[in-house]
């Protein structure tokens, strides 16, 4: 007997069935069009971006994400169910075109068929385990969503009917395959039988009643199948389903670069509002998010603001923004997520980096700062106003006198570069390094470092300003342009090569940020600098063994990628590190990203003392950081922590300082 | 109906050092800023216009440097900004300013009604807080020195009623308009400038008067209408201070040191 089965099998095959079958199936899909179509006027509201630039390098994001479910699978329990439930009903579905394929088309047409012999055996056993996987992820799913109740994981309408309309279709399926089985393969061709396991099984159970009963069953349930799956294919639009195109699409038209960086605006055009206040003010692909979100909460479970019991979730600011797109346009967006939502964000990126869908946050936020500080001359508290108002007098948002930037130096082998402009490297201090005397600490320890490697190294001194990043984090664009372009200026007139930092906010500010003004010099956190020297021998280095943890600022870490360098320096100077749980890509925010580190944390817990906390668990009795920011939120988590005595946060030049060689 | 504020440039004194050989201050390297209590003068006028819709215009005397803090005020949103500047109002007193500061009101007065000068209620560079209550007197406005709060206007009745912020209590003042206030920190928070007016501040014009538009009498004005002149400026010695005790570990023992050494120097008595 030859393997295969009769397809349309108790159905029929004729104009009675196909018309109204087909006819429904188009009419579907055209109500999908349709809606999808209606749906673009959502996205239009927005202004225009370009994001169909390097197609290639999006068709490969696009395929990546969708049928490897790369960023699904970031997060192990629910992303591995998530994309086995996926790759278990993309099968089924191909299957089912398969089907449609010979016995309305190949065979109908030409009388051709494939789905017979060993490729119908593989067809068959392929879809059959496929519906079981998908059949018991999206048990796993249910009961997690609806039994186990994840904290923060909200469950809508919407979520109950995407359950209910897939357990149905999977079950009737089943349903479907057992009664024609019970019928055609069950009494004499058990040899095919084997090919469809759980069919098999459903077979027995199902093989007690009459055949009359089962092909009246199979028939109806056939056609309530048919009507289910029209069913599923009509509440696309109309439901979480449609990020099936939404969070696919969203993959092509991701952000590719480079992390973190924020449009650059037009502070001299003609333009006559600053910043997002109304959805319009948001360009498509804003919009086009908050369409791709499926409410999955990675992103609020890792915001430290959300986790520290301030009043912003990045999933909620991108569902609000979404609802306003869809049904108030006219609504004010910032009265709709909160003032106090909005200042609360401490960009670290923690939500972009894990969002399953790419979607993008931290821009929006900072639009709609941007239109609190330069239309409203909004900030989050006078301290801030106060600092805004130091950077612009003073060049540094402390309130020091610009003429006393450089005294950190006196006596370290540096020269000013408007005294010698022959150097190696431009180590542009920042603010913190040159008036906190904390950081200076760590600025000269950096200093000797490069003396002990004979690099020469020069500063601007009282001519370096504040790089702007926490005023251009706050919203401040008009600040951050004037300070930015002053230092290029500077920096350019000496025609020095490279330029080192030492502040993450720094770094990536200068590497990034500033191309968009006109700045091309190599730039390069010292912590990758000094690890280059160490492995060419310049820098030597003895080995003290100790023990620490290591925290991954946001911008060396998610903004940069640079999770390695700075683990090599610290081991070569010995130190083992006990990675807290959560660190490189997972690593929690100080509390001082996004300008934070100007204003008071008045909402909430300190996010300093979480992760001080973070880190005294570790047992380890020593924190290890990269950034100056970072430290001074150290040094002040740690003392309102109780944890004085049991945590001492330190800089990796600090550390390397006490371990040179000779 | 146009309020007035009255603002001056300084070098930012907390930064300022005195030559020692010299006796003079260092301006190397010092910022110019627009004095810090001017700056809640011209907040409040900008509240007035906000509030009652009246105009405001921010005078300064000074050199012609001082335009750059104009703009800053430009910047805020005022209607109007007028640097007095010629070089015979160099040197000026108090007394030489506020004859020029005057003029200057009086001439706009004749073009609008101005119930209202505000001014800062003392500069940090001069400390003297002599202008404020001296354009009052020439002007014959009433002046209400050290305002914290005006607590209520009535431009219509021509009232105005004012807190005055004075050592340990508050004084509630009630005059006619015109007045003359000096404010204090504790009046507002100025705000920050918003960058539509601050890209319109940019080509705004900052109008200029000089003597020929003032006419004022020269014996009146700069050097030779100052009757006082700073003979010295220095900074007062002062000690070295030190750590005393063990305030954690031994707190009555350090406060024993503490009361000691106070005895000692005659600054408490048993």
């Amino acid at each position: 007997m030859e393997a295969t089965r009769e397809l349309y099998w108790n159905i029929g095959h004729g104009a009675s069935i196909l018309i109204p079958m087909y006819l429904f199936t188009f009419v579907a899909l055209g109500l999908l069009i349709r809606s999808g179509l209606q749906r673009l006027s959502i996205y239009r509201q927005g202004k225009p971006l370009n994001r169909t630039d390097r197609r290639d390098e999006r068709i490969l994001g696009l395929i990546k994400n969708v049928l490897l479910q790369s960023r699904v699978l970031l997060v192990k329990g629910p992303g591995i169910a998530h994309a086995l439930f996926f790759w278990g009903f993309a099968l089924l579905f191909l299957g089912t075109i398969l089907v449609a394929a010979q016995a309305d088309f190949t065979e109908f047409l030409f009388g051709f068929r494939f789905l017979y012999g060993n490729l119908y055996r593989i067809f068959s056993v392929t879809l059959d385990l496929a519906g079981l996987v998908a059949i018991v992820m999206l048990l796993g799913l249910y009961v997690r969503r609806y039994l186990v109740r994840p904290e923060g994981l909200e469950s809508s309408r919407d979520d109950a009917v995407m359950h209910g309309i897939l357990f149905a279709i999977l079950i009737t399926g089943y349903v479907i395959e057992g009664a024609r089985m019970a019928v055609t393969e069950l009494p004499d061709n058990m040899a095919l039988a084997v090919w469809s396991p759980v069919g098999l099984v459903m077979a027995k159970l199902l093989a007690g009643m009459g055949e009359s009963t089962l092909r009246h069953l199979h028939q109806g349930l056939w056609w309530l199948h048919f009507f289910l799956v029209i069913g599923f294919i009509c509440a696309i639009p109309f439901t979480k389903f449609r990020h099936i195109f939404t969070t696919s699409a969203n993959y092509f038209f991701a952000d590719l670069g480079p992390k973190g960086a924020l449009v650059t605006m037009d502070m001299e055009g003609d333009a006559e509002s600053f910043g997002a206040a109304t959805i319009k003010d948001l360009t498509w692909k804003d919009i086009f998010d908050t369409d791709a979100c499926t409410k999955c909460k990675r992103c609020q479970d890792r915001c430290p603001a959300h986790n520290t019991e301030k009043p912003l979730s990045p999933m909620k600011v991108i569902n609000q923004l979404g609802e306003v797109a869809c049904g108030t346009p006219e609504a004010n967006l910032i009265e709709t997520v909160g003032k106090d939502a909005i200042w609360s964000c401490t960009t670290c990126r923690a939500c972009q980096e894990i969002c399953p869908a790419s979607i993008e946050h931290v821009g929006k936020i900072v639009e709609m700062r941007r239109n609190l500080v330069l239309m409203e001359g909004e900030f989050p508290g006078d301290e801030v106003m106060t600092a805004m108002e130091n950077a612009e007098v003073n060049g540094n948002p402390l309130g020091m006198a610009f003429a006393s930037r450089g005294d950190w130096a006196e006596g370290l082998p540096v020269v000013r570069l408007a005294d010698d402009a022959d150097v190696d490297i431009l180590y542009f201090v920042g603010c913190y390094a040159s008036f906190d005397k904390r950081n200076i600490k760590v600025a000269t320890s950096f200093v000797r470092l490069c003396q002990a490697a004979g690099v020469r190294v020069g500063i601007l001194g009282k001519e370096e300003k504040c790089c702007g990043e926490p005023i251009r984090k706050l919203g401040n664009e008009y600040l951050y342009q004037s300070l930015a372009t002053e230092n290029i200026e500077t920096i350019k007139g000496y025609g020095v090569k490279k330029v080192v930092t030492a502040c993450p906010h720094c770094f990536n500010t200068l590497a990034k940020d500033y191309r968009d003004l006109g700045f091309d010099l190599e730039v390069e956190h010292y912590t990758v600098f000094l690890n280059r020297l160490q492995q060419e021998g310049k820098l030597k280095l003895k080995a003290d063994s100790f023990d620490c943890t290591y925290h991954d600022s946001c911008y060396l870490g998610r903004h940069n990628d640079l999770y390695q360098e700075p683990r090599a320096l610290v081991a070569a100077g010995g130190g083992t590190i006990r990675e807290m749980e959560k660190s490189r890509a997972e690593s929690f925010c100080c509390g001082a990203g996004g300008g934070r580190i100007i204003a008071e944390e008045k909402l909430g817990s300190r996010i300093s003392g979480s992760r001080a906390r973070m880190a005294a668990a570790t047992g380890s009795g020593i924190l290890v950081s990269n950034c100056p920011f970072c430290l001074t939120m150290f040094e002040d988590g740690i003392k309102g922590a109780d944890l004085e005595g049991q945590l001492i946060p330190r800089d990796i030049a600090e550390i390397l300082v006490e371990r040179l060689a000779g | 109906m146009l309020v007035v504020a009255c603002i001056k440039q300084v070098p930012d004194t907390t930064q300022v050092q005195i030559d020692p050989v010299t006796n003079t201050l260092i301006r190397e390297g010092i910022p110019f800023i627009m004095n810090p209590y001017d700056t809640h003068a011209l907040e409040e006028a900008l509240r007035l216009k906000d509030r009652y819709g009246c105009r405001v215009a921010v005078l300064s005397m000074g050199p012609p440097n001082a335009e750059m803090t104009l703009r800053k005020a430009l910047s805020v949103g005022v209607d109007r900004v007028i640097l007095l500047s010629d070089r015979c109002f160099g040197g000026a007193d108090t007394l030489a300013t506020s004859n020029v500061l005057a003029a200057a009101i009086h001439k706009l007065a004749q073009e609008e009604e101005v119930p209202l000068v505000i001014c800062g209620k003392q500069t940090i560079d001069g400390d003297t807080a002599q202008v404020g209550p001296g354009i009052a007197t020439r002007l014959g406005y009433t002046q209400l020195t050290l305002v914290d709060k005006i607590v209520d206007l009535d431009l219509v009745a021509g009232k105005i009623r004012v807190s005055r912020k004075l050592e340990g209590r508050h004084e509630i003042v009630e005059s006619p308009l015109p007045s003359l206030l000096t404010v204090v920190r504790e009046m507002n928070r100025p705000r920050y400038p918003t960058v539509p007016i601050r890209l319109a501040a940019e080509v705004a014009p900052v109008e200029l008067w000089n003597n020929e538009v003032l006419q004022l009498d020269l014996q009146s004005v700069g050097l030779k209408g100052s009757p006082t002149w700073v003979k010295k400026i220095f900074s007062p010695e002062r000690d070295k201070g030190e750590i005393i005790g063990d305030g954690i570990g031994d707190p009555a023992g350090t406060v024993n040191l503490l009361v000691e050494k106070l005895l000692g120097k005659d600054l408490l008595e048993l």
